[in-house]
């Protein structure tokens, strides 16, 4: 134990030693936290109020806006009218679904619920994400055969969403969401230790009577308690000093944070062994970041929803959004629905990346 | 044996960096690689270190093939490499207290060797410095040290006194005179003659991938032509002499380089006598005639057409 917590102590003094590493990793995400409290602080103290978002609906999709405030007891489903749907979230009407993209596309309105209830929206907000969310449910409670009346979608998205929430929060839970992937700036290094190709250093390690996949376990672990601290270190930072909350004593904030740092370290530790030049593996690990960020909506909500528009599944294969997304939801809105197919996700992603990394370095041979 | 390589072929590409090399290193010898850039030096080390996956023939280390879970064999092992291998981030001390608890793993063994490491090269001031702020020689030695703290009983050092100047190239090869008096066994490559030939009991010169000849500095120079080689300066020079020389007894060349000439022969015998009185018959005066045994660079100059020499 002594042993291992000496190398830990090692591995950290020569990456605190790299002042690229250090602002990548501390000053950038700081910076970033800091500019966007100056600018939309203001946003997030206002006095807000959800508006009710318009949504057009394929005929038979009609059931997941009525649910979400629907009697106890079910009325004459024969006799209902499901043309139109109104209630404290959504107003809502039947369309085809070519009229929907139209005035989708002429902002008149929010979203539409085809068939399959798959959703296509116009702008990312809070309420097009409770429209969402609401048909995850909905389809994971007509799977089960459960009744509907089963689950309580009132109390859980339109209560909460009164909370004091403002939509641009959804910027701060992307950048959070980067930031729990920048475990990554020091598991990218890990390799360039133990694969010969370049650093003098590696001939040592490799030498070595230690196994490689020791010395892969100090990595990681320290990049998991260095970029731990630094999340914890972020939040602190915008609680206390930025006086902006954004995390709730939710304790499913938990295995999403420790997920989402594994995963940030798997794809370091995966850019690190299978591209060779150290100065590539930087470009790509800052512009995967950043990529992947900027679809989540890090920097604007436009490219999210060109993303949704034409790659969809992109955004639901992203981890950047998958974890930004869940944090919303955990912390706003306090729905798990997702959460523990994102949690195995995120681990599935790590197990694969870790893999093929370990499978790179023992078989690397000149 | 500690180290037998048996008709190694290694090919980069279309390039053979190791053409059917073969090479024996015994039990507590220190044997000198010498060869020029490029002939393939490194490549046989990293080969025999299992870093480099070959073409053909046979590697083995403490009598077994070196594989990557081979820990018992690589315990033994201190790789000084030719490029400094430290980090920049860590003291001296770390630097030697990283590499060496790769080896070591019991905490209070490893400081009394990493303590003794550091004196056995002389870096007791020096070590709460950084790599950066030590001297080229200082932080040559600190490579040194990292490579064997552990006392491996097989050392591998790669041109360890590259860019090292004089006081420090004498501490080092005391160093590993003293590591080898300990009982380690060395392989020592270099482009530096003299070294080589101070320090190692045998010598393998390398060229274009191929092991020309492995033997002492006595064997080596025994297996050329040249036995004799005798360089004057005359007072004036005079080019036209150059065809009386070649045909004196004996001589197999003549050259003439910045005024001094030098005359090679193939008789065991002195022949300064014989250059004197070729000189007194033809009326001129030396300034300077001496005679010398032929060195490596000789050796390797006969053996290989081209000088070792930088």
């Amino acid at each position: 134990m002594a042993r291992i917590l000496i190398y830990i102590k090692y591995e950290l003094k020569v990456f605190l030693g790299n002042y690229s590493n250090m602002f990548w990793m501390m000053g950038f995400p700081l910076l970033l936290l800091t500019i966007f409290t100056i600018f939309f602080s203001n946003l997030r103290f206002q006095e807000f109020e959800l508006e009710k978002a318009s949504i057009a609906y394929h005929e038979e999709a009609y059931g997941p806006l009525f649910i979400i405030e629907t009697p106890k007891e079910l009325p004459n489903m024969e006799t209902l009218d499901t043309s139109n749907i109104e209630n404290t979230l959504f107003k809502g009407t039947v369309s085809t679904k070519n009229q929907a993209l139209e005035a989708l596309k002429k902002g008149q309105i929010d979203a539409y619920v085809d068939k399959d209830l798959s959703l296509v929206i116009s702008k990312n907000g809070i309420s097009q994400m409770i429209m969402d969310e609401t048909l995850t449910t909905y389809k994971q409670i007509a799977s089960l055969n459960l009744p509907f009346t089963s689950y309580d979608f009132k109390r859980t998205y339109v209560e909460n969403s009164s909370e004091k929430y403002s939509p641009i929060d959804v910027i701060f839970y992307a950048l959070f969401s980067m930031i729990s992937l920048y475990g990554a700036y020091l598991s990218v290094t890990i390799g360039n230790r133990l694969i010969v190709r370049g650093r003098t250093t590696a001939l040592r390690n490799a030498s070595s009577p230690t196994s490689k996949a020791w010395q892969v376990m100090i990595g990681v672990v320290t990049s998991f308690l260095w970029s731990l601290c630094m999340i914890v270190l972020m939040i602190l930072y915008s609680e206390f000093v930025l006086k902006q909350h954004f995390f709730s004593t939710d304790i499913n904030n938990i295995p999403l944070i420790l997920s989402a740092l594994i995963f940030g370290i798997s794809w370091g530790l995966f850019i690190g062994t299978v591209i060779e030049k150290e100065s590539v593996q930087t470009a790509v690990l800052i512009s995967s970041l950043l990529i992947l960020s900027g679809i989540s909506g890090l920097f604007s909500n436009g490219i999210r929803l060109l993303i949704q528009g034409s790659f969809p599944l992109l955004l639901k294969v992203n981890p950047v959004s998958m974890i930004g997304d869940e944090l919303i939801k955990v912390n706003m809105l306090g729905s798990y629905s997702t959460l523990y197919t994102t949690v195995p996700l995120l681990i599935g992603y790590s197990i694969v990346l870790i893999g093929i990394s370990i499978l790179h370095i023992r078989r690397k041979k000149a | 044996m500690v180290i037998t390589v048996k008709n190694l072929i290694k090919e980069f590409k279309e390039i053979r960096a190791l053409d059917s090399f073969n090479l024996e290193l015994r039990e507590g010898e220190i044997l000198g690689l010498i060869g020029p850039n490029g002939s393939g030096k490194t490549t046989l080390l990293l080969s025999i270190l299992g870093f480099y996956a070959y073409e053909k023939g046979e590697i083995k280390v403490f009598n077994q093939e070196l594989k990557p879970n081979s820990y018992d064999i690589k315990r033994k092992i201190g790789y000084v490499p030719q490029d400094l291998a430290v980090f920049e981030e860590l003291t001296v001390y770390e630097n030697i207290d990283y590499f060496c608890g790769l080896y070591v793993h019991d905490g209070k063994k490893r400081k009394e060797l990493v303590e003794k490491a550091i004196r056995f090269v002389g870096l007791e001031k020096f070590r709460k410095f950084v790599p950066s702020k030590l001297s080229g020689g200082l932080a040559r030695r600190l490579n040194i040290a990292c490579g064997i703290a552990h006392e491996p009983e097989l050392i591998f050092l790669d041109e360890p006194t590259v860019a090292v100047d004089a006081q420090s190239r004498s501490f080092i090869l005391e160093g590993i005179k003293e590591l080898n008096r300990r009982g380690a066994s060395v392989i020592y490559t270099s482009h530096y003659l003299e070294e080589v030939e101070d320090l190692c009991d045998r010598i393998a010169i390398i060229d274009q991938g191929r092991n020309i000849i492995t033997g002492t500095n006595e064997e080596l120079r025994d297996s050329i032509i040249t036995t004799e080689i005798i360089k004057m300066t005359l007072l004036e020079e005079h080019v036209d002499i150059l065809k009386d020389l070649r045909n004196l007894s004996h001589v197999i060349d003549v050259t003439i380089k910045d005024s001094e000439y030098t005359v090679k022969f193939d008789n065991p015998k002195s022949n300064i006598g014989d250059i004197a009185q070729f000189l007194k018959e033809k009326g001129l005066t030396y300034v300077k005639l001496y005679t010398e045994v032929p060195s490596l660079n000789d050796v390797f100059l006969e053996l290989t057409g081209k000088e070792l020499r930088d």
